[in-house]
């Protein structure tokens, strides 16, 4: 798990947000699975090179949305009910699509037949 | 907490400092930006009790530092020439801040050794300036302070090493609540670090802020429409810059990004592009913002 987040200075995304986004999409994805135990905040700084407190907000945030559970004594886990992730994910791929398919309608194109093409696979 | 009021410090008729506010909570790590000669080091040395205010006040506490060897003893300063006594080794170092701070772990300062391969017998003066800023770096550490000063400290620490010293710092947050102030001049080298970000100029903390909300409130946008709008046109955004070259408008805009992004929408733009700014630009913008722009 650890080796799966990576930090990109570049991103004008804060730090914890970056965290916090990654998670999520590797949870939809099932990198991460329910029940999974996630780095503790010192690992996953240490490992990162960035501010224990950066993570913590980061683990805050996934709390409150309720992808992790914090057992104050064992550690973080990922909770057992993730299917508002995975809805979630999709939701934002989805508009990620319909943002490119209004581009491509800039460009001249309607959309019918952005998706004709696309079911056709040209 | 450690709390700078209105402190003001003069070296015969040049005023350095002319009103610093701040304040340093427990378990954080602080940049502090500014360029050269720019007063960073005085302003170390003042809160370190080395030289008292002229005006204001610095408390640890409600202590005032500048006579309290209590609150100097958890607190660890690293000026930006290090100095080690004639002939010294790493051992005769440990043993003499072993006598200061009484919260100091000769263990720890093995094991840090070891790691980064320094010998404990080897007269310091024999090592290379890196190798020093490493002697002075693991015993700050092995020192367990709640509060460190670092003065371009991590200049000429190579990437590995620095990698090492941030392990052992964010052990000690994680473990103690330690906190860190970093002066330098370099914006990069604190980027991944810090959780807030002052910069000095003029004498004067120009803004304090948490690095996120730094990053999150400020952005780039490139539009372009199909009429033509100019300056004005934008007015109900908070406008940092305004570039028009052909058709083809550069803005740099404070706010959220969803309510920027939805109030530039409903203007109809063939072209909407966010980019991604770089703390160091930010930085730069924030500055002329606030009118102390560079020349262009």
């Amino acid at each position: 798990m650890l080796h799966t987040v990576i930090i990109d200075y570049q991103n004008k995304l804060p730090i914890y947000l970056q965290i916090v986004d990654q998670i999520k999409e590797h949870v939809a994805l099932g990198i991460l699975h329910p029940k999974d135990q996630l780095p503790s905040i010192r690992e996953l700084a240490s490992f990162l090179g960035i501010n224990p407190n950066t993570v913590k907000k980061a683990y805050e945030i996934l709390e409150s949305e309720g992808i992790i559970r914090s057992l104050s004594t064992k550690g973080c886990f990922i909770s057992e009910d993730i299917s508002s992730v995975l809805e979630e994910e999709i939701t934002k791929r989805i508009k990620k699509l319909d943002d490119e398919i209004q581009e491509l309608e800039k460009l001249g194109i309607y959309r019918k037949e952005v998706l004709k093409r696309l079911e056709e696979g040209k | 907490m450690i709390k700078v009021t209105h402190v003001v410090k003069r070296f015969q008729d040049k005023e350095v400092l002319s009103d610093v506010n701040f304040t340093l909570e427990e378990n954080g790590i602080y940049g502090l930006i500014g360029a050269n000669g720019v007063g960073k080091s005085t302003l170390l040395r003042l809160i370190n009790g080395i030289y008292a205010p002229d005006e204001g006040t610095i408390t640890f506490g409600k202590e005032a530092i500048f006579d309290c060897p209590k609150a100097k003893e958890k607190m660890f300063f690293i000026p930006d020439e290090v100095y080690f006594y004639p002939n010294y080794t790493l051992y005769d170092m440990a043993l003499f801040y072993n006598a200061i701070y009484p919260s100091f772990n000769l263990s720890k300062l093995k094991e840090m050794a070891d790691e980064l391969k320094l010998s404990m017998e080897e007269k310091i003066e024999h090592l290379s300036k890196g190798q020093k800023r490493q002697c002075s770096l693991i015993l700050a550490l092995a020192s367990r302070c709640a509060y460190y000063f670092f003065d371009e400290t991590f200049d000429g620490i190579d990437p590995v090493i620095r990698k090492a010293i941030k392990k052992w710092m964010i052990d000690l947050m994680v473990e103690e609540k330690t906190t860190f102030l970093i002066a330098s001049h370099n914006l990069r080298e604190l980027e991944d670090l810090c959780d807030h970000l002052a910069i000095l100029y003029n004498g004067k903390i120009l803004f304090e802020k948490e690095t996120d909300d730094l990053k999150r409130q400020l952005f780039k946008v490139q539009l372009h429409f199909k009429k033509d709008l100019e300056k004005e046109d934008f007015a109900s955004l908070d406008l940092l810059s305004y570039q028009k070259m052909g058709s083809i408008i550069t803005l740099i805009l404070r706010g959220e990004e969803k309510e920027v992004r939805k109030q530039l929408e409903k203007m109809k733009p063939d072209l909407l592009d966010f980019i991604p700014l770089t703390l160091e630009e930010i930085f730069i913008y924030e500055m002329e913002a606030l009118g102390y722009g560079v020349v262009e």
